[in-house]
């Protein structure tokens, strides 16, 4: 399949090289995207004393691509791009259950169950190259104009076990809005993953979107991409995608963490919104 | 002084003067403009639309009267074919200076100007241009005449004629006024009404005028008669039917018409659906206006009878010009017959005549001669003659009879190219499609045929022919035939007399002296090759630029007057975004791209200046040849203006010529069932709806290139595009087509 996908990317440059002008002759361009998936879920935030914890909306989850893209013909385009993104993991309900064991007086042993949620989600790094195809339509002469076209995306993202999760207890709530809220931290733990989780996901997305002549050397592009099939791969095997109900959903172990990776990277590939400026060479 | 001395200087004063006349039309080509270009050419549309509307102060004037006015006007002021500066529209202005000699701050306010048309007419606007047409003044019969249609247009503009007929028109739009409750098919009547009253208003107007001058009364009358058969050619002359006889070929009388239909046009005419009244009117009133009264004097010519031959001359030849680009290659033909009476052996005349002939033959070659010649029944007047011979040649007899002129025409014009060049291809034509057996061609004279031929048919014996066709080996159906030919000899209504084969005739010095026979031979077998070579190339060349675009490797083209049209969602026009647009695709070609290698001269009529005289006959000139190569669709043959070209492609020093329209417009999406299912599924309504009431934005570039050297149309390329039409979305589909122009394969 990868065989023959670079090989009619290639009698397609081969053949359709001298012709079409391009954008005024140019036919190769670098471009700088800002990807903005929309998001409604919240994050959390540990103050500079530790005393305090602050849930707060997302609004977007923002990637930041460099990509290169090539003129085949006068409809159609092929770009290649590598993207990166910094984003707090999505924990969304997900929490961590101890059990303490408290040696009374008396000789017997209590068993405590307590429960720590997240002060603040781990910072990932998503990492992703794509492959871009882009049709242009209703009269459009490729680079400029309206298109259509499709992606091939695969990203990988990971939690090192050297990283620090940061749970707590959370007390008393001292502030409410629709929008934020914010609880006092009775107790604080360190915790560390036992092995380093990693999750990857391979997408096929489509996506639409219109460039804009800016000079002679410039244009601006926005468009939406949508995701059309996903397979995600975390460490224990492939699967499609895994949903945190929000009802309580507890880990003892590191298999919950990598869910949340996976789950994050799952929010992450949405629909999003694409601002493109591309220089041409 | 000695008296004989006085009349030899007075002579010789009178041979020069007519020599001086003469050699002008000796040299003549085509009517062009010269000196510098008047400011009613350069101004602006939109600038002349802001300063009238700062200056109205008439209050029924809206806005659109000014727009729509003077972008109109302007369009046609600079379409090229408009004359200033120049001998006609010179003598006009001196003729209408003389004729408002006690208006002078009237005439100072007029600008006289003359366009390239075979239309009679002439027409005056509310900013003081008057313009008459060649066609009219081909037609007029004297000076007295001009200066009486000057006086009736010049009274349009004191009466305010076109302001008036704008309000009429608009309080008929929107049923105001008298049009109130007024049903359409009325409104229309009194509208039309309307405009015959104002052009009786004008005559009686331009009477008063006339009645000013030393022209003769008589003349009014004069001028109507003029217009009432200004349908004709501008002379009535009995046609020479030994017209096309040459040393060598005579062409039998029985192919032109013994009667001719006559000419009906009457005064009295039915002028129900025109803005004019019919010439019985216009008499009718005139006679009333003048009723006893003379005018001061009784002169047919005041500025000069010579001058006045001159223009009408020139206006004649040029009306050779437009015949011909126009595809009326018979009209041309015999409004050459006229001319050549009084200017035998002209060189313009005579290649004209090439030109008609050529284009007869290419025409009746490729199945189109109904698209160059007129129905008969249509036909008046004299003319009739020669309409009907060119259709009673069949296309054999059509093309021997020009292959035999277009010869005799290279050696009599043995050093010049241009006929050369005419001939050249109609060989070609010729040997390729005119269907002449060249076997059968006969060296003999065709007198001596005839004789021969009558002496025949005394000895011929029917039944003794039809007796040897029975004994004969011939098929049961060859015999019949046959015997049912011989029968209808027999007939006495059939008289043969060989007159359908004389042109099998008409080259025989060419056969017996220059071996003919076998020149067409070879050259129909050169051609043969050359044709399937071409078409081959050519079918490759397509497939190759529907697949990778088009490599023409051209490395200088001209750009001739790149048009934008803008219209709004109503489809109504937006004038002046239109032209501010024009200027900026102007820039657009203009600009230079540093990826490509090609040097590009734009022609604007939008940004000249008083200096560019030049620049604004080409326009003209080029307009007119593309014109007349766009009419020939597929037929591929030299243009009327093939000669003239080839003096624009020396000063540009390239023969590429590119032709570009830009369209935009706006549109909604009309609702259809996608909409329905859209708005239907709750989450895609918003697109859906947003489909329905967003207007988009569409434009259609049309551009194709010609090279002047063979007449050919080389590139075309057409672009419907769904986007706005910003200068940096244009300047990538104009650089993409320049692209293909000068890259190579």
């Amino acid at each position: 399949m990868k065989r023959l996908l670079f090989t009619s990317v290639f009698v397609c440059v081969l053949f359709g090289a001298k012709a079409q002008s391009g954008y005024l002759g140019s036919l190769n361009n670098i471009s700088f995207s800002i990807k903005a998936i929309p998001s409604i879920k919240s994050k959390w935030s540990l103050n500079n004393d530790l005393d305090e914890t602050k849930r707060s909306p997302r609004l977007a989850y923002v990637n930041y691509e460099l990509g290169y893209s090539r003129v085949i013909n006068k409809k159609i385009e092929i770009g290649a791009g590598y993207g990166y993104s910094n984003m707090k993991a999505v924990s969304d309900g997900l929490n961590y259950f101890t059990i303490d064991t408290i040696q009374l007086t008396n000789g017997w042993t209590e068993y405590i169950n307590r429960s720590f949620h997240f002060l603040e989600e781990p910072r990932i790094d998503m990492h992703q190259f794509t492959f871009d195809f882009r049709y242009y339509r209703l009269g459009s002469l490729a680079p400029t104009g309206k298109y259509l076209g499709f992606g091939l995306e695969f990203g990988a993202s990971k939690i090192k076990s050297t990283d620090d999760i940061t749970l707590g207890v959370r007390g008393d709530n001292t502030k409410s809005s629709y929008m934020t809220s914010k609880y006092d931290v009775s107790e604080i733990r360190t915790f560390n993953l036992a092995n380093d989780s990693k999750s990857s996901y391979f997408q096929i997305n489509a996506n639409i979107g219109r460039n804009y002549p800016i000079t002679q050397n410039l244009m601006l592009g926005v468009g939406m991409t949508f995701p059309i099939f996903t397979i995600y791969n975390a460490s224990n095997g492939m699967t499609f995608g895994f949903d945190v109900d929000g009802s309580g959903n507890s880990f003892t172990d590191d298999s919950n963490l990598r869910n949340m990776l996976q789950y994050t990277q799952e929010k992450y590939k949405r629909i999003s919104l694409d601002l493109t400026v591309k220089y041409f060479l | 002084m000695n008296a004989k001395y006085l009349i030899l200087l007075a002579f010789f004063v009178g041979t020069s003067a007519i020599s001086f006349g003469q050699s002008e039309l000796d040299d003549f080509t085509t009517l062009e403009s010269k000196g510098d270009v008047p400011i009613d050419f350069t101004t602006l549309s939109s600038k002349k639309v802001e300063t009238d509307i700062n200056k109205n102060k008439d209050d029924e004037l809206d806005k659109e009267f000014f727009i729509n006015t003077r972008f109109f006007i302007d369009e046609l002021l600079l379409s090229g074919n408009v004359l200033f500066n120049e001998p006609l529209s010179d003598y006009v202005t001196k003729v209408a200076k003389y004729t408002l000699r006690q208006e002078k701050k009237l005439f100072k306010e007029l600008r006289f100007y003359v366009l390239k048309s075979t239309a009679v007419n002439a027409f005056s606007t509310d900013q003081g241009i008057i313009i008459f047409t060649t066609g009219l003044l081909a037609q007029l019969e004297n000076e007295a005449q001009l200066a009486y249609i000057i006086a009736h247009e010049v009274s349009h503009y004191t009466e305010d004629h076109v302001r008036e007929g704008y309000v009429e028109r608009q309080n008929q739009k929107k049923s105001k006024g008298r049009y109130k409750r007024m049903s359409y098919n009325d409104a229309v009547h009194t509208l039309s009404n309307y405009d015959k009253d104002n052009e009786l208003e004008a005559d009686k107007k331009g009477i008063e005028i006339y009645l000013n001058t030393t022209y003769s009364v008589d003349e009014i009358y004069g001028a109507f008669q003029v217009l009432l058969y200004s349908y004709l050619p501008f002379e009535e002359r009995v046609f020479d039917t030994t017209y096309f006889d040459t040393d060598v070929m005579k062409v039998p009388g029985s192919f032109f018409p013994d009667t001719i239909n006559q000419i009906t046009q009457e005064e009295d005419y039915d002028d129900e659906g025109s803005t004019h009244p019919n010439i019985r009117k216009r008499i009718d009133e005139a006679v009333d206006i003048i009723g006893d009264r003379e005018s001061r004097g009784d002169k047919k010519f005041q500025v000069g009878e010579e001058a006045f031959n001159k223009v009408k001359n020139l206006a004649r030849f040029e009306s050779v010009n437009l015949n011909l680009a126009e595809r009326n290659y018979v009209d041309a033909l015999y409004e050459i017959f006229i001319l050549q009476n009084e200017f035998p052996d002209n060189r313009f005349l005579d290649l004209s005549f090439v030109k008609a002939m050529y284009g007869l033959a290419k025409y009746k070659n490729h199945g189109r001669f109904s698209e160059v010649t007129r129905k008969l029944k249509k036909v008046e007047g004299e003319s009739y003659v020669l309409h009907g011979f060119i259709k009673n040649l069949d296309r054999q007899q059509l093309n021997i009879v020009v292959y035999r002129h277009l010869y005799d025409m290279t050696v009599k014009y043995s050093s010049d190219k241009v006929f050369k060049e005419y001939f050249d291809d109609y060989k070609k034509e010729f040997c390729l499609y005119s269907n002449v057996d060249i076997e059968e061609l006969k060296a003999q004279n065709f007198e001596d045929f005839k004789t021969d031929l009558d002496s025949n048919l005394q000895t011929f014996n029917i039944e003794d022919s039809i007796r040897k066709v029975d004994e004969s080996d011939l098929s049961k159906f060859q015999k019949i035939k046959l015997k049912k030919k011989l029968r209808a000899l027999g007939n006495d209504d059939v008289k043969i007399t060989g007159d359908e084969d004389f042109h099998l005739f008409a080259l025989r010095d060419l056969i017996v002296d220059k071996g003919l026979r076998d020149d067409l031979r070879s050259s129909k077998n050169a051609y043969e090759n050359e044709v399937e070579d071409e078409e081959k190339a050519q079918e490759e060349a397509a497939l190759d630029a529907q697949k990778n675009g088009h490599h023409l490797g051209i490395k200088k083209l001209v750009v001739v007057d790149p048009i934008y049209e803008s219209y709004k969602l109503n489809s109504d026009r937006n004038h002046g975004k239109s032209e501010d647009k024009k200027i900026s695709v102007s820039h657009i070609y203009e600009e230079s791209y540093k990826k490509l290698d090609l040097e590009v001269d734009v022609l604007d009529s939008k940004t000249m200046n008083a200096s560019n005289v030049t620049e604004y006959n080409e326009i003209g000139l080029i307009k007119n040849w593309m014109s007349e190569i766009v009419d020939h669709e597929d037929l591929q043959m030299l243009s009327s203006s093939h000669d003239k070209m080839a003096e624009v492609t020396e000063r540009h020093g390239t023969s590429k010529f590119m032709f570009s329209g830009i369209y935009g417009y706006k549109e909604r999406s009309e609702a259809n069932i996608m909409h329905l299912y859209g708005i239907l599924l709750l989450y895609t309504a918003p697109f859906a709806l947003a489909d329905l009431l967003v207007v988009h934005n569409y434009f259609e570039l049309v551009a194709f290139e010609v090279d002047a050297a063979n007449d050919k149309v080389e590139f075309v390329e057409v672009h419907n595009v769904n986007l706005k039409g910003i200068n940096s979305i244009l300047r990538v589909y104009i650089y993409d087509i320049l692209h293909q122009l000068s890259s190579e394969k």
